[in-house]
């Protein structure tokens, strides 16, 4: 059994958002007050694996639910999941709210295995908890999200009436990739040249995210607040884990909000999504870094089709990855985070 | 990642000039010998710059009409075996110094699909290590105007 935490779902004009823009507001959005900046780095070979097309419910299960044996699998809807960057709340709000009725519409309608993310404006709190609490109460509406690129980090405390929400209707926090360098450079220190030095950068936005997190007592406000990192990497963490918990001894006097080891936050409150699973020459670096960052609880498989860096579920992690992890990181760490039903066991293969 | 053999232990300076060294020379790789001649179609029927992907038994080979001529390789991506053959054909940039683009390979890189590694169609390098190959095939144009594919 697998669950998916990262499926890309597009409006287009066979699929269109536009109807499910509230109706006072779509004259605004087409007047292009609603477009979000860009952060100009486009992948210069498409950024969709060019074997397929997927642009309806229907395709999204014939190229990849079905042949893939994907038991659940989770949307992150574009326009969508990036609203929060749009300079106009008011456009930003209705683009949320139209990205989420569409999804509910067309795709969690269409099959019970789609599982529907709430996006949300991060800009206007006040409209982000209205929000989750109206597209959160959809019972297969399964987490909040939004995108790395922010105003603040998401530890500020601008944010916390959206955790609470998230806590109330007992939706983890989402993060994807993918905007960074919209509003401000994509890494503190100026600007990547292309689409490789940007993608390579991702992490660093990740990094900031987590340790502010932690740094601002987020979990200690929230201890029910769970935050998702989709399509971040892996394989920093563990260093990240170890800096945090190795300053805190001797700067826990700055942080006194924190009533434990940094470390024991993040294993706890945040779950990383695989993809794009990390190919290191020898693939025992990979379990080592798994091990690190206890990959048996903390790690959800996704594949983010149809984007050209996807993974394959078959294919994507070394044999040498023992059979009991593997499937906790392509069901049962999902399945906990998102109260889905737990793992009936199988014969059946996993298929790439 | 299916233990990325075809890529270990890295994609080194060498290896990667080694690629490039083999493009600008094909006639330096050691040829399999293969004897088991197949007609996969007329020759007429691919133009230039097309391509056709044929089954030869358990074997999918794509066969391509560059300006050279035809050439096969087997459809299938070392890195997590994805119909290569259905990939884009382009050029590239080869190596070399800060700041300089040159574009090269014309009309002879493949794409794949999926990732979008890319492998030369004449000698199946990648283009990123020499380690890393796709099997190419020669392919004939017999008398009746047909495609012949060594297997």
């Amino acid at each position: 059994m697998i669950i998916d935490c990262d499926i890309h779902v597009y409006a287009n004009p066979e699929l269109p958002m536009a109807p499910f823009i509230p109706s006072r507001m779509r004259q605004a959005v087409a007047q292009n007050q609603g477009s979000a900046p860009g952060h100009g780095y486009a992948n210069p070979f498409g950024v969709d694996r060019r074997d397929l097309e997927a642009k309806t419910p229907a395709d999204v299960v014939r190229l990849h639910l079905d042949p893939l044996g994907i038991t659940y699998g989770v949307l992150q809807p574009q326009p969508g999941y990036s609203v929060s960057l749009i300079h106009a709340m008011d456009v930003a709000n209705a683009m949320a709210q139209a990205a989420n009725d569409w999804q509910i519409a067309n795709y969690l309608e269409a099959d019970p295995r789609f599982l529907g993310s709430v996006c949300v404006n991060m800009a206007d709190p006040k409209a982000a908890v209205a929000e989750i609490k109206r597209a959160g109460a959809h019972p297969r509406m399964v987490q909040v999200l939004t995108c790395g690129e922010s105003v603040h980090l998401f530890g500020h405390r601008a944010y916390d009436p959206i955790y609470e929400a998230c806590c109330e209707m007992g939706l983890p926090f989402a993060v994807h990739p993918g905007t960074e360098g919209s509003l401000t450079s994509s890494t503190p220190v100026g600007r990547p040249s292309g689409y490789f030095e940007w993608h390579n950068s991702l992490p660093i936005t990740y990094q900031a995210h987590l340790g502010s997190l932690v740094a601002e007592g987020t979990f200690e406000k929230f201890p029910g607040l769970r935050v998702v990192l989709v399509e971040g990497g892996v394989s920093w963490l563990a260093p990240l884990l170890w800096r945090m918990d190795k300053n805190f001894k001797a700067l826990r006097s700055t942080v006194p909000w924190l009533k434990e080891a940094p470390s024991e936050y993040v294993l706890r409150h945040c779950r990383l999504t695989t993809q794009p699973v990390e190919e290191p020459n020898d693939p025992r670096h990979l379990l080592a870094s798994y091990e690190m960052i206890h990959a048996e609880r903390t790690l959800c498989f996704s594949t983010d089709f149809p984007h050209w860096d996807f993974d394959t579920p078959g294919r994507a992690f070394p044999s040498i990855l023992p059979e009991k992890l593997k499937n906790r990181i392509l069901y049962d760490n999902s399945a906990e985070l998102y109260g889905l039903p737990a793992r009936v066991e199988t014969a059946e293969e996993v298929r790439s | 990642m299916s233990d990325a053999k075809s890529c270990a232990p890295g994609c080194d300076r060498k290896a990667l000039e080694r690629a490039f060294d083999i493009a600008d020379n094909p006639e330096s790789l050691a040829k399999p010998v293969r004897t088991r001649e197949i007609v996969v179609g007329r020759a007429d029927e691919i133009p230039v710059g097309g391509r056709k992907i044929v089954q030869i038994d358990r074997l999918s080979i794509g066969v391509f009409h560059l300006a050279d001529g035809f050439h096969a390789i087997r459809n299938y991506c070392p890195h997590q075996g994805a119909e290569l053959c259905k990939g884009s054909v382009h050029a590239t940039h080869r190596p070399g110094p800060t700041g300089e683009f040159t574009p090269g390979l014309e009309g002879r890189v493949l794409r794949c699909p999926w990732h979008g590694w890319e492998f030369d169609i004449v000698t199946g390098k990648g283009l990123y290590d020499a380690r890393s190959r796709v099997s190419v095939y020669e392919v004939k144009t017999n008398e009746a105007g047909e495609l012949v594919v060594l297997v």
